[in-house]
């Protein structure tokens, strides 16, 4: 069977699959579970891409596809870890570190609580506007301008006191 | 404080690492799939909506609902001989199993897609103690349509059938049947479709 490439999409995959999958990966904190997601929410984007490439932002689409799917599979797999803790004598572990850049900054973004995250991830990783942030996180752009300043705000005590603990 | 500036922020980008997608002919047939089982799925809607709105009943441990047996469809049987495999489970079902590459009891889908792990011997009828628990673990997450995971099962080599839902699609369900036997299972869910051999003894 062959299938009809299209090339806006082709490009547009090309652009916007690194950008995504680091956004995810940085909301999510979990490589493999952000790689299977964007992934998923790619191969999605292709079978509704007369609708997507005309989206306000076919990034916010995709990121938002992307996070459903990662929301579905955390699910699937806390019911799962809930089950066999029930019924199985072994204890339950399910994680492998996240693989993700050895830097404080990164680090420190890591540990904003997840909506700050997300919007950090999305206006700095994958450079959505605030409009595109708003769109993609469903909430109001007031908020995403409430909720980066916040975070920057954060972000700046906290790598003061990661030099502070270097230089002592 | 000072917050910390945007060109500071944009350096996030900078940190992330190079990285390619899938190729794009990976991209494209993952797609193809997606339209496949999304037509599939439209395709089965009237016969999806005529079973849904059968009469269901709470059975095991809450999450797993059965009803009356539908129309069966032409299905082919699969055979139970060697059905139960106790091995290391596919890399992709082993999430929440330490160690994830201990050797447990399960049975697989006939594409591959689906495996139930089994969690002691499968009994019927049930009773006692033993509950005929399965852990429903599918590789392919989402999809179009109603992610309920849809049991039709027949026991091999006569009429009966019984037709479960375990509410939410694959994860933990109790799946009891009304006679021991080789049964074979057909499995739907978000536009998947799957065929298992389960025996009960």
């Amino acid at each position: 069977m062959t299938t009809e490439r299209d090339a806006d999409f082709d490009g547009w995959y090309v652009q916007a699959y690194p950008r995504v999958r680091a956004a995810v990966t940085l909301a999510v904190g979990d490589a493999d579970l952000a790689e299977e997601a964007t992934a998923e929410a790619f191969a999605r984007a292709l079978v509704h891409w007369s609708k997507v490439k005309d989206a306000t932002s076919s990034h916010a689409w995709v990121y938002t596809v992307a996070m459903n799917q990662v929301r579905s599979t955390l699910r699937r797999r806390g019911v799962e870890r809930r089950w066999l803790r029930r019924h199985a004598n072994e204890p339950v572990v399910h994680q492998r570190p996240p693989v993700e850049p050895d830097d404080p900054l990164w680090r420190a973004v890591g540990q904003l609580p997840r909506r700050a995250r997300t919007a950090i991830a999305l206006r700095y990783v994958a450079d959505l506007s605030e409009a595109e942030v708003a769109e993609a996180m469903g909430i109001a752009r007031g908020t995403v301008a409430a909720t980066l300043h916040q975070a920057r705000k954060r972000l700046g005590e906290m790598l003061a006191d990661n030099e502070e603990e270097w230089t002592q | 404080m000072t917050a910390l500036d945007e060109e500071r922020l944009s350096e996030l980008r900078q940190l992330v690492p190079p990285v390619l997608g899938p190729p794009l002919n990976d991209v494209y047939g993952r797609a193809a799939r997606l339209r496949r089982t999304r037509n599939a799925y439209r395709a089965a809607g009237a016969i999806g909506a005529v079973a849904a709105a059968a009469l269901v009943f709470t059975v095991g441990v809450g999450n797993v609902r059965g009803h009356s047996p539908a129309a069966p469809a032409a299905q082919p049987e699969l055979a139970c001989d060697t059905a139960v495999e106790t091995s290391p489970l596919p890399v992709w079902a082993r999430g929440g199993f330490t160690p994830p590459d201990q050797s447990i009891a399960h049975v697989t889908g006939s594409k591959g897609d689906i495996v139930g792990v089994l969690f002691g011997g499968l009994h019927a009828p049930a009773g006692g103690d033993q509950a005929n628990k399965i852990l429903w673990v599918a590789s392919v997450a989402g999809g179009a349509g109603d992610p309920d995971l849809k049991i039709h099962a027949t026991l091999n080599g006569s009429d009966l059938g019984v037709d479960r839902v375990v509410t939410g699609g694959p994860g933990p369900s109790t799946i009891d049947v009304p006679q021991a036997g080789c049964w074979t299972f057909n499995l739907s869910w978000s536009g998947h479709q799957e065929q298992v051999a389960v025996p009960f003894s």
